[in-house]
């Protein structure tokens, strides 16, 4: 009697305390807001009005916060010393500098990190050497960086023999972050290194030549000249580097002097091609013939024609001359993309035969294709198809391009058959062994539930005896109700790990202000990449809104997925997109890509045409056309919060450790109000499925994802929104799709590739991290009907497991680290596995409170440990995702909990049983491995774990 | 047009207001013998000149019948001051209106009860008044004279437009549109359609258009034809409407609330306007009191809501009347007006004292510490005795205090928060200029915004790429400040925009970023921007390049 009243009003207690301090939590926010908003009221005054009254006295109560909103102001607008002088003091005199300089010294690294940005607008003559003591003590890079920050914003000259000093033995990344850093080196540089131009000390010499990139001298670039064959390999490539920036007329003279390096040389001819005008062809064609330069010779050609088109004629007449066909293959590459203007000006279509020919055998036919397509000019085109003739001989690459792509009355013309672009085969069968390994699984999850009903059931059926049946009953119970309590147990523990990680991902980006984010060179690039199939009602605003992000250093990458409708129609209107010739690094197979677009209005901007290849597919197309250092992939029609992308990249600065992959924080938009892509306000849905959702996914991101990342353990990031190193990603062979070397499908394809990324990390012993990034916030559709929704979650199980199914070796396997030991098996008992036992135990558990085979002792036990320990959990995630960031008001907050109430009598037990139907239905219906019929995307988090 | 109109069998038109479509208000008048019957008398601000043409054909005091066609304020809210002029009849309306229209004033009232009741006018003409459930607005009722075959359809019908204008391929999708607004349900509107079919109506009047004639089947037709669910954004329009009115039915219902504004529990707007013209001498030619209108103004609440949250300007207001209160002196009547603004009424208190009043206030204000940021008021003093004899003697005192009010508040404007004003004639300190800031950052924004103002430039801010355009469209500045990080539209796109405008391309555009990098500045330069300002920037020397920029225009604009 008493247990179960004692387990009931326990967690009826906790409940209401949860609940409680949710919204204590809730005002506690408000009021630290109010109280910055006073302190950037008195700065203002202290800082326009002379008036120091209101600083001083909120000084006294929270010095740091204010120090911290002070530089935000400094970093923003500077004033004349006279005005910031005082409030400087001000700040000194409350004995801040002190305790920061201690904490600087402190064992804990994320408090010196702090210490590091709060100095910042303190460092004076009287201080600046215990920041330099404290760069020589630093080991940790991401550190240092930031205490090279501090040096270079005090403006004082000896922060550089710091920063010098500091080059000494320093890795690969460290040095060019410094060298990039020096962009915002004050006027102070220019003194010093003129006090330091006699120095040999390789650091001096290093920051003196990067410094040389923002201050343009006589001396400086004597300075830069001499150096330009230096020994140390580093203030080598530090030279040339300034060199070609600033002083390319430095590097021309030595492009085909045999005596210089090939890197050396190498640049030396970009340089040539960038200053000498007009350009000696003679000398130029000459390194068309050595292969070690012949790449850069036709991309420093090509930059050359379409900086002055008038020279084409020039180059064109030249290229009769030349008989070495490999070196007339380059040069009418390079004026590829000249060939439709030259065919139609000019009274002598016949000089551009060279180059059509130079190209269909460089294999660039696509846009000779595109041309004769939409020319109507009879004597060209006759004309063109003499030239071409010749190469369309059965079997050769350029057949199959036409027959594919050319029109078809062309093709008739040619007498070319009709022939259609092979297409990733989208039914590949399971294999045996996969298919064995499966069924072994699966069997031995059903058996367990149905034995227990069976042997209820037909104990009470067979009315042997109705002890057997209630001992049926009474165990399966129990092991439900264990199974429930061990499963909201593993949630509390990851809701405490969440919580560590949450704090200190908010701490950090308190401790990042928009200046420090900014400096040149310290966060990566980004290539933004948003596959676009049938988008064209909103592909625009989507892509506009994505060109406004906040952030130093990105590229957006639209790829058109082969729509069926005028995507690329809209998108060629809106931004005026330019054809030009790719130049891809990548290596990734993927479906024919038609051709690379450029804005001319917008840099950032790349659109690729593609024929239709699926989600994975076009991700690869963009993977390899990125040019940045990370990669983040997006559903065309989700937003994202301006900050985003910085929140992201916070994760990947704040640790010395590779990050290989972030993940972003997806949350319903249905319900907020949503102008010109961006989000005005946020809302609750008005649907009440999106609201079940909506509960689903804060939980899921506290429980399922931050506690995971704070183990070094997620193995789930959403492809709505999710980001990964290129290189890695090239090295494992990017996303999982029918072609290449994976040769298979997945539903799951953004899930597939992190787990690929950790096995392959694990594989080669490398130390990594993936981040789940709290407040980069990703907007987007979910669905709104239970039909759709059920294909979703099909859609997401039947991924998990097929992922689950060929990574099983990762199980229990300690050579995958976290991910291995604890993310697998979880996923297999809780996501796999769980299903099964909830679709058994919830109708269970009622049907034997009904018929009186369980004590209601016990039922109110089950009841207390699933219902209100799941909701405490729900209570929990809704108070920490509210932490530093407000999404809901009070009134939304209690309907959500209404909501987390409800979600427990029907919607789980729903989402539990399509979980079944899926995994059931890929054995029996043996279609599993088939891509869905759709070939386009719809939005949502790939994740299988959404719900926790 | 304003005035009366015969519409023919003794039904009369009175416009008052001289709108035309689509917002016109008429109020009807059938005449029979020496009485008549006043359908819609309208709102409070129509009355005087509604009075005054209705005394064109019939003293006030042979109206016996005044008939509410529902239960909405612009309808009605005339009838105290009709009953004040000597309105000796019965106001007759659906029971659901009667508290609203007893809320203006004690007048004999007849409750429509059942579903239809016929009332005698005299001379053998009588009115059907049957009522309409279908019409959302509550306590609808049609008014339908069978002598004439008149139907006063309230709101009905109000979009069908004038009979033979050239916009007959339009009315079936404006009436469309109207419909699914007003009538969501299908099943109402079949309602109605029934009523009007057992009328018979020959013509309908409703209130707010023109008569409906010929097109009267049409348009009856057109109430069954018209599609259920509407379009999903029509639909969510109604949904919201009919929300919004029950919001103002909750708010007019509670008849004391009427007059006080709900957030600091003053008497409103309507009431001071009242209120003052009551105080106006019974007798012509007698002189104004000594009395005084203080206005005193909540300054830059729209700092305060973008700081702290929409609600802080409201709890603010809260506060500031909480604080008039407790320092009123016996003299004193506070309003609430529309705005932060508060009236106070100062009875035999001179502008001199009134002056002395504000400024007390002003320190009180100033000093005290109750509010979520420091506030300031300003103050704009008005005395009885400067209000020309016109207004005074079309007994319209309320008016022309707000005119001079309002003249002297925007006065206050240019003289910057904290300020009193008591004179309309004062010199101001010239602004040097008008400047838009458009900055994502509100702290940054503010900061800059109060630099600028103290070198004398009026400074706007916006914060979306959106308004940007809108604001530059209003203000019209001479120099526009622009980060290049706005959500919706970055400043690039915005210059873009800014560049299609014939008279917006030749504002000189400054940048302010941290992304200033080769292709930013690269960007800039193709958009025809001159000025490029990494943050952190001089605050003197961006305010130095917008005054050079201002005062020497033509060296910016010469391209």
């Amino acid at each position: 009697m008493i247990i179960p009243l004692a387990v009931f009003g326990f967690f009826l207690a906790a409940n209401v305390v949860a609940l409680l301090s949710l919204f204590a939590n809730k005002h506690r926010g408000r009021t630290s807001f109010l109280n910055a908003q006073r302190i950037r009221g008195a700065l203002s005054d202290a800082v326009l009005d002379g008036d120091f009254g209101g600083l001083e006295r909120l000084l006294r109560k929270n010095p740091e916060e204010a120090l911290m909103l002070w530089r935000d102001l400094r970093t923003a607008i500077t004033f004349s010393a006279a005005e910031i002088e005082p409030i400087q003091e001000l700040f000194r005199s409350t004995g801040i500098e002190r305790m920061i300089l201690r904490r600087l010294r402190s064992g804990n690294a994320r408090k010196r990190y702090g210490a590091t940005h709060m100095i910042r607008p303190l460092v004076s003559p009287s201080n600046i050497g215990s920041v330099i003591e404290a760069l020589r003590r630093e080991k940790k890079e991401f550190i240092r960086l930031s205490l090279v920050k501090d040096l270079l914003a005090s403006g004082d000259k000896t922060g550089f023999d710091g920063i010098a000093e500091s080059l000494d033995g320093c890795s690969m990344g460290y040095f060019k972050s410094v060298r990039a850093m020096m962009a915002s080196s004050g006027h102070r540089f220019i003194g010093w290194a003129h006090n330091n131009l006699g120095t040999d000390d390789p650091g001096r010499v290093i920051l003196i030549l990067s410094g040389a990139m923002t201050h343009v001298t006589v001396w400086l670039k004597d300075y830069v000249q001499t150096h330009l064959g230096h020994d140390d390999p580093m203030v080598r490539s530090t030279a040339i580097e300034t060199a070609e920036a600033i002083y390319p007329d430095l590097l021309a003279e030595q492009a085909d002097d045999p005596d210089t390096d090939i890197v050396t040389r190498r640049v030396s001819i970009r340089c040539l091609a960038q200053t000498a005008y007009p350009l000696d062809l003679d000398r130029f064609v000459g390194f068309f013939s050595d292969p070690t330069v012949q790449d850069v010779a036709t991309a420093a050609l090509t930059g050359y024609v379409s900086r002055y088109p008038e020279e084409v004629e020039r180059i064109v007449s030249r290229l009769r001359g030349i008989g070495d066909p490999a070196t007339r293959r380059s040069i009418a590459s390079c004026l590829a993309g000249r060939l439709p203007f030259l065919l139609v000006s000019g009274d002598d279509p016949a000089r551009c035969r060279p180059i059509v020919e130079g190209m269909l055998e460089a294999g660039k036919s696509a846009g000779l294709i595109a041309f004769l397509n939409y020319n109507r000019d009879p004597d060209i085109e006759d004309e063109i198809l003499g030239w071409i003739e010749p190469y369309l001989g059965t079997g050769s690459a350029f057949r199959k391009e036409c027959a594919a792509y050319l029109e078809p009355r062309l093709r008739a013309e040619l007498g070319i058959e009709p022939y259609e672009t092979p297409k990733s085969s989208r039914k590949i069968p399971l294999s045996k062994s996969n298919r064995i390994a499966l069924a072994a699984i699966l069997g031995l999850i059903i058996l367990f539930p149905i034995a227990a009903i069976a042997a209820g059931l037909s104990g009470a059926t067979i009315g042997r005896s109705w002890i057997v049946a209630r001992e049926a009953f009474r165990r399966f119970t129990w092991g439900f109700g264990f199974y429930a309590v061990a499963l909201n147990c593993i949630y509390l523990a990851l809701i405490y790990l969440a919580r560590i990680n949450l704090l200190s991902q908010a701490e950090y980006w308190k401790l990042l202000d928009r200046e420090y984010l900014f400096t040149p060179g310290l966060l990566p690039s980004i290539s933004i990449l948003a596959p676009a199939y049938n988008e064209a009602k909103t592909v625009v605003q989507s892509v506009q809104s994505l060109l406004t992000l906040a952030y130093p250093d990105f590229q957006v990458i639209v790829i058109n997925d082969g729509s069926s409708d005028d995507t690329m129609g809209v998108l060629s209107e809106e931004f005026a997109l330019e054809r030009i010739d790719p130049t891809t690094s990548g290596t990734l197979p993927t479906a024919p890509v038609r051709g690379v677009y450029r804005s001319p209005g917008y840099a950032k901007l790349l659109v690729i045409d593609k024929e239709n290849g699926g989600k994975a597919d076009a991700l690869n197309a963009g993977i390899d056309l990125a040019s940045c250092e990370y990669i983040c992939s997006i559903d065309a029609d989700s937003l994202l919060e301006p900050d985003a992308l910085l929140r992201m990249t916070a994760q990947v600065l704040t640790s010395d450790v590779e990050t290989v992959a972030v993940g972003g924080n997806i949350l319903p938009v249905n319900g907020c109000a949503v102008e010109r892509g961006m989000l005005q306000s946020i809302a609750l849905p008005e649907n009440r499925y999106a609201r079940l959702q909506t509960i689903e996914y804060l939980r899921s991101f506290i429980a399922g994802r931050l506690g995971w990342s704070q183990l070094n353990a997620l193995l789930i990031i959403s492809g709505a929104f999710g980001l990964f190193r290129r290189d890695r990603v090239l090295e494992i062979g990017g996303y999982m799709t029918g072609r290449g070397e994976f040769n298979r499908d997945t539903v799951g394809e953004d899930m597939e590739l992190v787990v690929r990324l950790v096995k392959r990390m694990g594989e080669a012993r490398k130390k990594y991290r993936v981040r789940y990034a709290s407040s980069a916030n990703c907007w987007t559709e979910v669905p709104e009907d239970l039909g759709s929704l059920f294909k979703q979650r099909d859609r997401w199980h039947r991924g998990l497991i097929e992922i689950m199914t060929w990574h099983r070796e990762m199980l229990f396997n300690p050579k995958y680290g976290t991910a291995g030991l604890l993310a697998f098996p979880y996923f297999l008992i809780f996501e796999v596995i769980g299903p099964f036992y909830e679709f058994a135990g919830y109708p269970l558990l009622f049907i034997g409170f009904a018929t009186g085979a369980l004590h209601w002792h016990i039922f109110a036990i089950m009841f207390s440990a699933v219902l209100l320990f799941g909701l405490l959990i729900s209570t929990v995630s809704l108070m920490l995702s509210e932490r530093g960031v407000v999404y809901f008001r009070r009134r939304e907050l209690a309907a959500l909990l209404g909501y987390s109430v409800i979600e427990n009598f029907g919607f789980r037990q729903l989402m539990g049983w399509v979980r079944v139907f899926s995994s059931v239905s890929m054995l029996v219906k043996n279609k599993g491995w088939q891509k869905l019929e759709r070939k386009g995307f719809s939005s949502g988090p790939a994740a299988a774990a959404a719900k926790p | 047009m304003k005035g009366i109109r015969d519409l023919g069998e003794g039904v009369f038109r009175i416009d008052a207001t001289g709108l035309t479509h689509p917002y016109p208000r008429y109020a009807y008048l059938v005449l029979e013998g020496e009485r008549g019957a006043l359908v819609d008398p309208g709102p409070l601000e129509d009355f005087p000149s509604t009075l005054a043409i209705l005394r064109t054909v019939l003293p006030l005091e042979r109206v016996s019948l005044i008939v509410l066609t529902g239960e909405t304020p612009d309808a009605c809210s005339s009838l105290l001051a009709l009953r004040r002029e000597g309105f000796d009849g019965i106001v007759l309306a659906h029971r659901r209106a009667e508290a609203l229209a007893l809320s203006y004033g004690e007048v004999p009232f007849k409750a429509i009860e059942s579903g239809d009741e016929s009332i005698a006018l005299g001379g053998g003409r009588t009115l059907r008044l049957v009522n309409v459930p279908g019409i959302p607005t509550a306590g609808s009722l049609f008014c339908f004279d069978e002598r004439s075959g008149s139907l006063f359809t309230g709101k009905l019908f109000g979009s069908v437009g004038a009979e033979g204008s050239a916009e007959d391929e339009e009315t079936p999708g404006r009436l469309e549109s109207f419909h699914d607004l007003v009538f969501p349900r299908l099943g109402d509107r079949a309602d109605i359609g029934e009523i009007l079919r057992s009328l018979k109506p020959l013509r309908a009047l409703p209130r707010n258009g023109p008569p409906v004639e010929s097109r009267l089947p049409f348009a009856v037709s057109m109430l069954a034809k018209a599609d259920a669910g509407g379009r999903d954004l029509l639909s969510e329009v109604a949904r919201l409407k009919a929300e919004n009115l029950e919001l103002q039915k909750s708010i007019i219902q509670a008849s004391d609330d009427q007059l006080k504004d709900p957030v600091t529990g003053f008497y409103n707007e309507v009431f001071f306007e009242e209120y003052i013209d009551s105080l106006l001498p019974r007798e012509e030619g007698s002189i104004l009191p000594e009395d005084s209108v203080a206005f005193i103004r909540l300054d830059r609440i729209q700092r305060l809501n973008q700081r702290f949250g929409a609600k802080a300007g409201d709890s603010t207001l809260k506060g500031l009347g909480r604080l008039l209160l407790e320092h009123k002196p016996p003299e004193a009547i506070f309003f609430r007006m529309n705005g932060p603004l508060f009236a106070c009424y100062l009875q035999g208190t001179d502008k001199a004292k009134a002056v002395a009043f504000a400024g007390e206030l002003k320190g009180l204000v100033e000093d005290s510490d109750g509010f979520v940021d420091k506030i300031t008021v300003s103050s704009a003093i008005v005395e009885f005795t400067e209000i020309g004899s016109d207004r005074v003697d079309s007994g319209r005192l309320h008016s022309g205090l707000l005119k001079v009010g309002k003249e002297r508040l925007r006065l206050l404007d240019k003289l910057g928060p904290g300020s009193i004003c008591a004179d309309s004639e004062i010199t101001l300190r010239r602004s040097s200029g008008t400047v838009l800031l458009i900055e994502n950052n509100a702290f940054e924004a503010d900061l800059l915004r109060r630099v600028l103002e103290r070198h004398g430039f009026e400074t706007h801010v916006v914060t979306r790429g959106s308004e940007a355009l809108m604001q530059a469209d209003l203000y019209r500045p001479e120099v526009i400040v622009s980060e290049i990080f706005i959500p919706q539209m970055d400043g690039f796109q915005i210059r873009q925009r800014l560049m299609a405008s014939t008279d917006l391309r030749n504002v000189p555009f400054i940048l302010i970023s941290r992304d200033k990098s080769e292709s930013s500045v690269q960007r800039a330069q193709s958009l025809g921007i001159r000025h490029f300002f990494r943050k952190p920037f001089l605050a003197g020397e961006l305010a130095g390049i917008i005054k050079l920029l201002i005062s020497d225009p033509a060296a910016e604009r010469r391209p």
